[in-house]
């Protein structure tokens, strides 16, 4: 893009800051650079204006906008958003209740067998010795000397 | 205030099992003689229905009901049962472990014969036992047979098999 040494006057002018203004107008008149970059700056003005220009109310639509409002802020929640937030609740709290009963109480019982973890006699010439027998009885059996069952 | 009654539950939830600690052990025992008087069949007295699957492993023919009882123990204190005037049961529950179980001391003490002065323990054991579920002890002499005791326990009113 070629350019002109006038172009700041230019657009010092087409901000309303110029003070000779009746110059750059002749320069305008005669030079094409200047003048294509007038009608640069004269499109971006008019995007600017055009995205500042807001939709205003007026008088004939403001009771209906602040019904609007106040239906919007009267509205009861849905009590389907409700619901859904409660079972969320409920089922992430059943999760935690029963994951740390499972830690406390260690799983389910079904396969424990009672455990014998120690097992001794005074008895003279005794033996104890410990089984699990086929119904998953733990057993603790004193072996005596022969004579002592006669 | 969901969310608070959410908490509370689980809260109670989980307090339960830790409360149990404090409550007394109840220890259900079942004192049988056990010895042969030429029966075909197993010959099961009064009162032994209770043990009979924990017997089904004796050889013996005949089994008669010496002794039942049941004792709410507190924890590391000691219990006497007396069983007969030869054998007294004592137990001791020691704590609580994982998955519900109880950790107790047993033992079946003889009473002083002929020169011995101090009761004999007979058989001692520390079982971490199952509530509900029966386990034994067996081999010790008694006329011509032999003494067997079938033991449970459980917290509070929980089950005692």
């Amino acid at each position: 893009m070629s350019e002109c040494r006038w172009t700041p006057r230019v657009e010092r002018w087409f901000d309303g800051e110029s003070a000779e203004a009746e110059m750059v107008e002749q320069h305008l008149a005669v030079c094409a650079v200047c003048a294509e970059h007038l009608a640069r700056l004269q499109v971006i003005r008019g995007g600017a204006e055009a995205v500042a220009v807001r939709e205003a109310i007026g008088e004939p639509q403001l009771p209906a906008f602040i019904d609007g409002i106040r239906e919007r802020v009267e509205r009861p929640v849905r009590w389907r958003a409700g619901f859904w937030t409660l079972v969320s609740l409920s089922a992430g709290a059943l999760i935690v209740a029963l994951s740390t009963l499972y830690l406390l109480t260690g799983g389910p019982q079904e396969a424990l067998a009672t455990e014998v973890e120690s097992y001794s006699t005074e008895l003279e010439g005794a033996t104890v010795t410990t089984y699990l027998s086929e119904d998953g009885t733990a057993t603790v059996w004193v072996s005596m000397p022969e004579k002592e069952l006669r | 205030m969901n969310l608070a009654a959410l908490t509370m539950t689980f809260l109670a939830l989980v307090a339960v099992p830790q409360g149990e600690q404090g409550k007394p052990v109840a220890v259900r025992i079942v004192a049988v003689q056990a010895y042969n008087s030429g029966q075909k069949t197993k010959q099961f007295g009064r009162g032994l229905e209770e043990i009979r699957a924990a017997l089904k492993d004796i050889k013996f023919d005949t089994y008669r009901l010496v002794k039942a009882a049941t004792v709410n123990v507190p924890y590391n204190k000691e219990a006497r049962v007396p069983i007969n005037a030869k054998y007294s049961l004592y137990i001791i529950p020691l704590s609580k472990e994982s998955r519900g179980r109880i950790k107790l001391k047993v033992r079946v003490a003889m009473a002083p014969e002929g020169r011995q002065k101090k009761p004999v323990n007979a058989v001692m054991t520390t079982v971490v036992a199952v509530p509900g579920k029966q386990f034994k002890l067996r081999g010790l002499p008694l006329d011509r047979g032999e003494l067997i005791v079938v033991l449970s326990v459980a917290v509070h009113n929980g089950p005692v098999a």
